[in-house]
């Protein structure tokens, strides 16, 4: 996993699934790369295959951090099966998803 | 039908999530090679990871402080697709409309995941373990559809063709179990038959044990008579199976099955369902679903006609059934040969011994003595060709008078036992007859009128040649009627030997012959020679395979007339001559009379 930062943005990248094996784990790495000043936190999830519910717990948790500096969390190019999972659970309304 | 092998997939491994991360990705490759797609892969992803979270969420410790396995089964079915999660929790109760939390809680989704991912779920809650059920209809895109279908109906064709050949198989086994049975049917009945020799009632078991053996309700046996044209029964299953005789010609062959069967010289199979039999075929008492009809042949003879029926059964008969009813038939058909030619066999001996009695009868009323005449002697023979012949000689002599003679021969026409019986009548008629000894000619007549309508009744006639010999006064009075000539010639060199034949037509051919009567002077030293036609007809190695002929015979006569012997000699000498007969059989008969005067 891999992170670029700027002022107001973090990007992450390099995910290739969010299950509960290592769910845990992200959630604290992306938590410890935020910063004050960060307002959006991207997560690329282009190659992301699998995408269960602990996942979309760490999705949660972060989306929190983030609100609490009124900040948001954006998930880049979502492959089929997270758009479907995020949809399924209607977190796409929480989560904003974009396609560049 | 064979079951079809589909796809399936297993994987079990250590309860922790780290441990899931393979097994699961595996999971997904197994299915992505069976056509998925990415969407469809990730979606089983990751409710088969939900199933597992929660195995490893409630996992409880073995005896050995270890926590249990837990195991994925896959099963890729034509229109679904099915996966188990086994686990060794307590489990717990499966929520069967599960909602959301609120969207700010970070848990509690997994379950509604599960169930929005796939089409069917459940969770099986036992004793030891618990199975996570998860069904998924499959959407595979129209090309692989077609390809999936493409190779499906393959696979029935391959299904097919091995019914196909499992039939088969199945059909040569029941086949040689068939053979098996007949086989063994046969010796069975076979030992019956030569400790009885009924062949009768032995056909009439062994049919009646075809009937099981075909699953027949009934059977029908009919052999051909003597001149082929028409079946009678020989053996049937019932009374009501008994009809009358049939003539298989090829008028009834259009309307009637046994008569077509062996017109045609196949076997007929119908399904009176599908084509009523006509109306009078007496194979209608069968009522009958299927019936089969075979012909009975041996080498080209037809023997009769096997008829089976069934009413039970749906199918018609297995060509394994009907290779026992030709075997049955054919054995059958072989006794029923086999009893004729012994019986014939029989009746030929019982013929033959008649034969042999008639020869004796016969041989009996030829002259076995010669008696003496004073100054002659007398020798005469009949060399049959069968056992009895139309070839008779006689030599009477006066009752009160010896030195007169009457000379008699005579040829029937034809050979064997008729003619031998118009011999023995042409013997009686001669023998009462001595009143008219002297005149030979009417003797000949009267022989004419008395057996001129049973001749003439049969087509059939008599040669002959009487000579009456007056020794004293060396007279001899001849008539003929169509017989060789007489031979007559005198010890004296000088003379020769002159032949004899009055006018007159064979007995039997006209009821009023003219018949001429010759008298002639019986020569000093003389030799005469009476014959029939077999002995002129003969060939003889001695000339080369020629007829001997009347000529080689006045020859012979010339020759050995001036050797001063009894006319037991001449016999030997003619004998000597016939002898060299080229083939074994006689053609003809062959008699012969000789009258030698001594000296």
């Amino acid at each position: 996993m891999d992170f670029e930062s700027t002022s107001e943005r973090i990007l992450v990248l390099g995910i290739k699934e969010l299950t509960s094996a290592n769910a845990a784990a992200v959630k604290d790495d992306v938590r410890r790369c935020i910063r004050p000043g960060h307002r959006a936190l991207d997560i690329d999830m282009s190659d992301v295959r699998i995408l269960d519910s602990s996942g979309l717990g760490t999705l949660i948790a972060l989306h929190k951090v983030m609100c609490q500096q009124n900040g948001l969390v954006r998930i880049m190019n979502p492959t089929p099966i997270v758009e479907q999972v995020l949809e399924l659970t209607r977190l796409h309304r929480l989560l904003e998803i974009t396609r560049q | 039908m064979r079951r079809e092998v589909l796809p399936s997939f297993f994987v079990q491994f250590e309860c922790d999530v780290d441990a899931s991360i393979t097994p699961i990705a595996r999971v997904m490759a197994f299915l992505e090679n069976y056509g998925f797609d990415q969407t469809e892969c990730g979606a089983w992803g990751v409710a088969i990871q939900e199933g597992v979270n929660n195995a490893i969420l409630h996992c409880e410790l073995d005896e050995n402080e270890t926590p249990h396995p837990i195991a994925i089964e896959v099963m890729v079915r034509p229109d679904y697709v099915e996966v188990l999660v086994h686990d060794h929790t307590q489990g717990f109760s499966w929520p069967i409309s599960p909602s959301l939390p609120s969207e700010s809680s970070e848990d509690g989704r997994g379950v509604y995941i599960i169930q929005q991912l796939v089409d069917d779920s459940d969770y099986l809650r036992g004793t030891h373990s618990n199975r996570l059920i998860l069904r998924k209809n499959r959407t595979l895109p129209s090309e692989l559809k077609e390809e999936e279908k493409k190779w499906r109906d393959r696979l029935k064709t391959i299904e097919s063709q091995l019914d196909e050949t499992d039939k088969a198989l199945n059909s040569t086994q029941e086949e040689l179990f068939s053979c098996y049975e007949s086989l063994s049917a046969i010796f069975q009945f076979g030992t019956e038959l030569g400790k009885q020799g009924d062949i009768k009632s032995f056909a009439d078991r062994l049919l009646k044990q075809l009937i099981p053996i075909m699953g027949a309700n009934g059977y029908l046996f009919r052999t051909c008579d003597e001149n082929g044209s028409i079946i009678r029964t020989y053996s049937h299953s019932s009374d009501s199976l008994d009809p009358s005789p049939l003539n298989w010609n090829a008028d009834n062959a259009k309307h009637f099955l046994e008569s077509k069967s062996i017109v045609i010289r196949k076997d007929i199979l119908r399904d009176t369902d599908l084509e009523k039999l006509e109306e009078g075929d007496p194979l209608i008492a069968f009522n009958s679903k299927f019936i089969q009809v075979h012909p009975i042949i041996i080498g080209e003879e037809m023997i009769g006609v096997l008829s089976v029926g069934s009413s039970e059964s749906e199918e018609p008969f297995t060509s394994a059934q009907t290779n026992v009813m030709h075997t049955f038939a054919h054995f059958l058909a072989l006794q029923l040969i086999n009893v004729s030619r012994q019986e014939e066999r029989i009746e030929f001996g019982k013929i033959s011994k008649e034969l042999e009695i008639a020869q004796d009868i016969q041989a009996s009323l030829l002259p076995s003595k010669w008696p003496e005449v004073e100054g002659y002697t007398i020798a005469g023979k009949c060399n049959t060709s069968r056992n009895v012949s139309g070839d008779f000689f006689d030599v009477i002599y006066h009752e009160t008078d010896p030195d007169k003679v009457l000379l008699v021969i005579a040829d029937v026409m034809g050979k064997g036992v008729p003619a031998s019986i118009f011999a023995a009548i042409f013997r009686s008629l001669v023998r009462s007859s001595t009143e008219l000894f002297e005149h030979p000619a009417e003797l000949m007549s009267k022989l004419n009128r008395s057996m001129f309508q049973d001749l003439s009744g049969v087509d059939m006639f008599i040669t002959a040649q009487i000579a009456y010999c007056d020794l004293r006064h060396r007279t001899m009075r001849i008539s003929n009627a169509g017989h060789c000539p007489l031979l007559l010639t005198s010890k004296d060199e000088t003379m020769p030997v002159t032949s004899h034949s009055p006018e007159g037509l064979p007995l039997g051919v006209v009821k009023r012959p003219e018949l001429e009567e010759l008298e002639i002077d019986v020569p000093k030293g003389v030799r005469v020679l009476m014959y029939t036609d077999g002995i002129v007809e003969t060939t003889t190695q001695m000339v080369g395979n020629e007829l001997l002929g009347q000529k080689r015979l006045v020859h012979w006569f010339q020759d050995v007339r001036s050797v001063d012997q009894k006319a037991s000699a001449f016999q030997s000498s003619l004998e000597k001559l016939l002898r060299a007969t080229s083939e074994d059989q006689l053609k003809d008969d062959q008699t012969f009379i000789l009258l030698v005067e001594n000296g």
